[in-house]
């Protein structure tokens, strides 16, 4: 089974359909392994409309470089990947992060809200990665 | 035969390729602005994030990007 992404400048993306009880719709994810958990940022969050009843504060501390952040859970999500057999269908706990943005300047709010959501090692580690930015290829394989 | 969450997958994924194929003029057109994406078509503009989502029907399920030459250099 191969689910197959792409590159958006240099950086590999997955599209994924995000569905829970209290939203769904579809979102961009940097695949990130860096990043521990799958995680959704401020510019999704709001094009998705996650209500405040959807978070739960995170129970664990995120720690990240830059910038003053909240951190939140949302439980039992269905994530569904396009892959060459079909739908892939994963529930898991995902992670919401949203910056304090009220203090900040127009100018960095644009800026924050250009940041991308990522797929984290929680929901990359369960398939092969390949990443190749020369052969233009970036896929999930089980 | 693909499901209805695939079709809306490949959609998706199909007009973030039309932004990229059509960047030159979207920045000629809509600089720094916000723009929501469906079907290859531009249907709603606005400088504001929260301003362009009031003007489309399902933020959720189009393809949203910001218009600019300014680069970002991100370390997540």
């Amino acid at each position: 089974m191969i689910i197959r992404g792409r590159f958006i400048g240099d950086a590999p993306y997955f599209a994924v359909h995000i569905r829970s009880v209290h939203f769904h719709g579809l979102v961009w994810l940097l695949a990130d392994t860096g990043a521990s958990r799958t995680t959704i940022l401020d510019r999704d969050v709001r094009l998705l409309g996650i209500p405040a009843e959807a978070l739960e504060p995170a129970a664990l501390p995120i720690v990240g470089i830059g910038g003053s952040v909240r951190s939140f859970m949302v439980r039992d999500v269905e994530i569904t990947l396009a892959s060459n057999e079909g739908d892939r269908i994963l529930r898991q706990d995902l992670w919401v992060v949203q910056h304090d943005l009220g203090e900040l300047p127009p100018e960095e709010v644009s800026r924050i809200l250009r940041l991308p959501s990522v797929m984290g090692r929680d929901l990359i580690n369960r398939f092969h990665l390949t990443c190749d930015y020369q052969a233009g290829m970036v896929r999930l394989e089980r | 035969m693909n499901s209805q969450v695939t079709n809306e997958l490949f959609a998706f994924e199909a007009d973030h390729t039309w932004v990229s194929e059509n960047l030159e003029a979207l920045l000629e057109q809509y600089p720094d602005q916000w723009i929501g994406v469906k079907s290859g078509q531009v249907l709603a503009t606005d400088p504001d994030l929260a301003g362009l989502l009031s003007k489309l029907p399902d933020p959720a399920h189009t393809c949203v990007e910001f218009i600019t030459r300014e680069p970002l250099e991100m370390v997540l």
